[in-house]
């Protein structure tokens, strides 16, 4: 049962508060980013128009855009993801929130995660739900646009726990979005490799299973490990 | 002397790696020397009123 | 033992500590550096497959081992500085970032200019480069983030988290870019494999591996006093130091 208690005084947490703490902020933040739907196309339209740009500066030939087309989907949706990574914390942060949100009782990794959550759910669910029309484009078809999707959707998460980390990091920092992008698409590149090559694996005609276990395992060590780093470097920023 | 410039042919490869080297090297030992002299040098400018010595007339000994 | 591992911890007593070695490590330095080149480009023999271009191998191994090493030990002051709340094992940590960044990138350059005449292109996409560039992208990042941050503390805490997730991240990576290039790779070619090594080779290898290691301490230690000095203004200590005295009425 939850009462009002000055948070200095709540030392333990409560049995089933990491749930409600993740609840809360999940259905916190998805409210939030609902209110301002034409920021949340923008951000899709951004990962369109990107894998728009390849074939037109490369040239519109089957067999080679049929060889990008998986690497392209994938650096576009890693490049929209950062797009709307700094807004995980930083408007919170301008007004406040994110600062009582620190010092609640509740534990602040749950409420990081339920963040972290609710960014995917705006931005990789939604581009990994476009990927088949973006499929079109590449001359991807059969079974390597399901795996491409699936990939996508077991991949985006971890782009958005890596993101949250590097989104907390640079709190308050100079250089924004940029410096942000350099923090966090080294840490990407083994979801990129395992994520393209799954679908190359199914056009070659190898099994996909090595490549959604390891994307699967690296989504397993990030909900364990990123909500932490994520609020250990929310703690550091409002000191 | 030739011959160990030359490198079997390689000269450019052979040198261009230790040219390199050397140069970041010498680079980062010459930026090293300016960090640490323009922290001395602000360093002082911050704390101006502290003599070398507290030799004074009423104390011609000093105790610094 | 512990009264003397934390009388190390205080800047006052390591700024001395550390000139002291900084000199002894970098006369070694440059004694095993002079052995080192001695033996490699004058003594050792030319290679039988790769001819005199074989000789870049005692900059480049070196400097890769280094490029992972600094990153592990930064790794390692990191975890101190966030479990103990040390300002020294932060300012370590800050000292060795630039050097790694700096072996990465020589280690890069040298395979570059091993691999064109070896192979016949300065860059082949292989493992082991593929995962010193990203390596490099971590020391940058790390060194942008303490830049971007104003408030020394606070720059330290979130540069030890960022070290320590990319040290968790680094062996992930290079799993993952070892697998795609076995598939990618048409020939077998690893841009690193060196060539079958006489003991003179070995020899020469290993004392400029010694003159790495012992550059990378005196200069750690060097860039180690330089930051003491720029963030521990104020202090006393610091003030009386003789070189802050010297030319003063």
């Amino acid at each position: 049962m939850t009462t009002l208690v000055p948070a200095t005084l709540v030392v333990r947490t409560e049995d089933g508060a990491v749930l409600r703490a993740f609840r809360w902020a999940l259905a916190r933040d998805l409210k939030l980013a609902l209110r301002s739907k034409a920021e949340l196309a923008v951000q899709l339209l951004f990962y369109v128009i990107v894998a728009t740009l390849f074939p037109l500066a490369i040239a519109p030939e089957r067999p080679l855009l049929a060889a990008l087309g998986p690497g392209v989907v994938w650096v576009a949706a890693l490049l929209a993801s950062l797009l709307s990574l700094p807004r995980l914390f930083a408007t919170d942060a301008a007004d406040g929130t994110l600062e009582q949100i620190a010092h609640s009782p509740w534990p602040l990794p749950a409420l990081v995660s339920g963040k972290m959550m609710a960014h995917w759910l705006t931005t990789g669910l939604p581009m990994a739900l476009l990927a088949p029309i973006l499929s079109v484009q590449y001359a991807i078809d059969g079974v390597a646009v399901w795996v491409l999707a699936g990939a996508l959707l077991v991949g985006t998460p971890v782009l958005s726990m890596l993101g949250g980390i590097g989104a907390a990091l640079t709190l308050g920092a100079r250089g924004g979005g940029s410096l942000l992008a350099l923090l966090v698409l080294p840490l990407c590149v083994p979801v990129l490799i395992f994520g393209a090559g799954a679908v190359d694996a199914v056009r070659a005609g190898l099994s996909v299973a090595p490549h959604f276990a390891l994307l699967c395992a690296g989504l397993l060590i990030a909900i364990v490990g990123a909500p932490f780093a994520a609020a250990a470097a929310v703690r550091i920023a409002l000191d | 002397m030739t011959a160990f410039f030359d490198m079997g042919g390689y000269g450019w490869f052979v040198w261009s790696a230790y040219g390199m080297t050397a140069l970041v090297v010498v680079a980062e030992l010459i930026s090293l020397g300016n960090r640490r002299r323009r922290g001395i040098a602000e360093a002082r400018r911050a704390e101006p009123d502290i003599p070398a010595t507290t030799r004074s007339a009423l104390d011609p000994a000093g105790s610094a | 033992m512990p009264s003397t591992w934390y009388r190390y911890a205080s800047p006052a007593t390591f700024y001395a500590f550390a000139g002291h070695w900084a000199r002894l490590f970098a006369l070694a330095a440059a004694l095993l550096c002079i052995a080192g080149l001695y033996v490699g480009l004058l003594v050792a023999p030319t290679d039988a497959q790769q001819g005199e271009a074989y000789r870049i191998i005692f900059i480049h191994v070196p400097a890769a081992w280094m490029s992972m090493f600094i990153y592990l030990v930064m790794a390692f002051w990191s975890a101190l500085a966030l479990g103990f709340n040390t300002r020294l094992s932060a300012m370590m940590a800050q000292a060795l970032t630039p050097t790694g960044a700096l072996m990465t990138f020589i280690a890069l350059w040298t395979g570059a200019f091993w691999g064109r005449p070896t192979w016949g292109t300065y860059w082949a996409w292989d493992a082991r480069m593929t995962s010193e560039l990203i390596l490099l992208f971590l020391y940058f990042g790390v060194m942008a983030l303490r830049n971007a941050i104003d408030d020394p503390r606070r720059a330290d805490r979130a540069c030890s988290v960022l070290t320590l997730v990319g040290a968790v991240n680094v062996p992930i990576i290079y799993f993952s870019v070892q697998w795609w290039n076995t598939l990618h790779q048409g020939s077998t070619i690893s841009m690193t494999t060196a060539p079958k090594m006489a003991a003179i080779m070995l020899t020469g290898m290993l004392l400029m591996t010694l003159a790495a290691w012992a550059y990378t301490i005196a200069v750690t230690l060097v860039r180690v006093r330089a930051i003491i000095v720029e963030r521990e203004r104020g202090a006393t200590w610091l003030s009386q130091l003789p070189e802050l005295r010297r030319m003063r009425a």
